[in-house]
């Protein structure tokens, strides 16, 4: 075999599946952010991970029902906050339970209620998305409102890093940490969006009358993967917490809810990788370019989200996808030229026969 | 007349109360009637209507910065911003009429970039603009800024200009029409394209003009939409999508419950978080608002 043809169907297996070749590309990257960056940039890196977790939780619920959420600034919030006063006032309760047990508990305990309390109703569509928004808001206003207790505009400061015994966790830890905890959720997610609730939820998504006509219980799956998806928020707050050492009223509100949308509007809804892509993507082209482009950075980045949601509601991802236009355009190009255009060929008509 | 002043003193707590709610519930009606024509009559879940109403507190600003006369800003605001509508509508919205998730997304970038580009003209800093009519007046023994009364009347004659419009005008009700069955208005001759493009624009103009009557009232900088966005949405769809007067019931009932809880205690981020929770009560048991609009015929 010739070095050539090596290539070629090296080529050839990453352009039928592209999305695999992102996954197993962006890992790499991540694992060796720590040798790359400096330490007081692998505390970023690790915060933009949290990020991506977020963006998994909003994706699960989003890209995959057809229910927008903008509630899930306060679950995360809801985690970090958990965190930020447990640690601080109750040293007897391990860091590690209360960012691994308890903040997932309180994310997933608070989207089950407003869960319930909307999904018995049917709420969807704007509404939904409406009513979400409020809780953002709600959280938003309960923690400026109670300074002593929340610290109000200020945030509450001091919280400490995560440590098991009397190990405490180095930068480089709670970067990988961070990193198992996203490849961990994220393999979950994968598993659980191709397993046959994943395709009942995307069932509710085309067609909840016909869904529910197939006889699935669409209030229960509905409730299911938005209580998974406010736990993830939950831990991502609660991690966020301890690898910040701070937390204020940004992490809980409006901005946040619809940033983490325009991530995952951006790298692609209701694939993961797209919500991964698009959280780490942007996440780390705002911190390069916002200071050299001011104002700009925000018009142009509006401007793509833009265009994304009328052009391209695959997102970035979707421009990538295995049955998309460039992907099939370089197949042609690159595949066949190099010999394997015959396979190509009895595939086809071998597909034709059957 | 002889009255004991200490007998009096709770009363005028009262009115003037009452005064202060009235002048708030009416600043809600006004900003919120732009939206209730965009999300009530349209359906498009629009986002940057906060930021309409930002540029339109921005408009009033350059004319009081050129030394124009106030009253110009009471013109201008609403032409320009109802200009940005039509430009809006026909470079986005009008892709999406289908789509009604996705014009959230849209308009949320719309008002980003109107956000931003408003701080690149005019700066980050806080502006201030001078009301129209200056003094005050006394009514039922409190003092009360003229201005306030103004706004009061300005929400009045907009709701019910507004209902107007699509009440009785034939733009207004070909612009129904077409909201209510597109293909059969255009059917009967309707240009159904540039109904929706005015209809749009006659709420953004709304917006414009509430921004440029609240002003005076708030402090004038790119971040001043968001809570005006939101309290929009709580007052249209508490009252009733698609209803002006539904719109009036819940800028009330908003407004009015804000005030209470204000008036109750001292936390006022507190009394919105509560009337938010009301709101999103209502949302659960009474999607269509507390009165519904009618129909057609139904």
């Amino acid at each position: 075999m010739s070095t050539e043809a090596v290539t070629s169907s090296r080529v050839e297996r990453i352009l039928n599946d592209p999305h695999r070749a992102i996954e197993v590309a962006g890992l790499l990257i991540l694992v060796l952010i720590p040798v790359l960056y400096p330490p007081s940039d692998v505390q970023t890196w690790a915060v933009y991970l949290l990020f991506c977790l977020l963006a998994v939780s909003v994706d699960l619920v989003w890209g995959y029902t057809g229910l927008l959420t903008l509630g899930h600034a306060a679950y995360f919030g809801a985690g970090a906050y958990l965190t930020a006063k447990v640690t601080t006032e109750i040293p007897a309760i391990p860091e590690v339970v209360v960012v691994f047990v308890l903040s997932p508990l309180l994310g997933a305990m608070l989207t089950l209620v407003v869960g319930w309390f909307l999904f018995s109703a049917d709420v969807k569509g704007a509404y939904f998305a409406i009513a979400t928004l409020i809780i953002s808001v709600i959280f938003g206003n309960v923690v400026q409102q109670f300074t002593e207790f929340f610290g109000g505009f200020n945030g509450l400061a001091g919280i400490p890093t995560l440590s098991i015994g009397s190990i405490e966790f180095s930068v480089m830890m709670e970067y990988y940490t961070a990193l198992v905890m996203l490849v961990v959720i994220y393999a979950g997610a994968r598993l659980l969006t191709g397993s046959a609730f994943g395709r009942a939820l995307k069932g509710i998504r085309e067609d909840q009358k016909r869904t529910e006509a197939f006889g699935y219980n669409t209030e229960l799956c509905r409730l299911l993967v938005f209580t998974i998806s406010g736990g993830i928020a939950g831990i991502a707050g609660g991690m966020y917490a301890t690898i910040d050492g701070f937390v204020s009223p940004p992490i809980v509100g409006f901005v946040l809810a619809t940033e983490v949308v325009i991530w995952v509007a951006v790298g692609g809804r209701g694939t993961l990788i797209g919500a991964v892509a698009g959280a780490l993507t942007i996440q780390f082209l705002e911190s390069e370019l916002s200071d050299l482009l001011i104002n700009f950075w925000q018009i142009s980045l509006a401007a793509v989200f833009i265009i994304v949601v009328i052009w391209a509601p695959g997102g970035l991802v979707g421009v990538v996808d295995e049955d998309s236009r460039v992907v099939r355009w370089l197949r042609t190009k690159l595949v066949s030229d190099a010999g394997s255009s015959e396979k190509q060929i009895t595939e086809m008509t071998g597909k034709k026969n059957d | 007349m002889l009255i004991d002043p200490s007998v009096i003193a709770i009363p005028l707590q009262v009115s003037q109360r009452v005064l202060i709610a009235l002048t708030s519930i009416s600043g809600l009606i006004l900003v919120a009637a732009g939206l209730s024509i965009i999300f009530g009559l349209m359906g498009v879940i629009n986002l940057s209507h906060g930021a309409l109403m930002m540029v339109g507190a921005y408009m009033a600003f350059t004319v009081q910065d050129a030394g124009l006369p106030a009253w110009l800003g009471l013109v201008i605001a609403p032409i320009a911003v109802g200009l940005l509508g039509i430009l809006i509508e026909s470079s986005i919205i009008k892709r999406l009429y289908d789509r009604p998730l996705d014009t959230l997304l849209a308009t949320w970038g719309i008002a980003i970039i109107l956000r931003e580009g408003i701080d690149l003209v005019y700066g980050t800093d806080s502006k201030s603009v001078d009301a129209l009519i200056g003094g005050e007046i006394s009514l039922v023994g409190v003092t009360y800024p003229v201005y306030w009364l103004f706004i009061v009347l300005a929400a009045v004659t907009v709701l019910a200009f507004s209902a107007g419009v699509f009440k009785y005008t034939d733009i207004g009700i070909m612009a129904i029409a077409v909201i209510e069955d597109r293909q059969m208005a255009a059917a009967s001759g309707i240009n159904t394209e540039w109904s929706d493009r005015l209809t749009f624009a006659f709420g953004s103009a709304l917006a414009g003009l509430s921004g440029a009557i609240m002003a005076p009232l708030l402090s004038v900088n790119s971040n001043m939409g968001i809570n005006w966005l939101v309290n929009s949405f709580l007052v249209v769809i508490v009252g009733g999508v698609g209803s002006f007067v539904g719109t009036g019931v819940g800028g009330i009932l908003v407004g009015g419950l804000d005030n209470l809880f204000r008036t109750l205690s001292d936390f006022t981020s507190l009394a919105q978080a509560v009337v938010l929770l009301v709101a999103f009560v209502v949302i659960r048991f009474r999607p269509n608002g507390l009165i519904p609009a009618q129909k057609g015929g139904e």
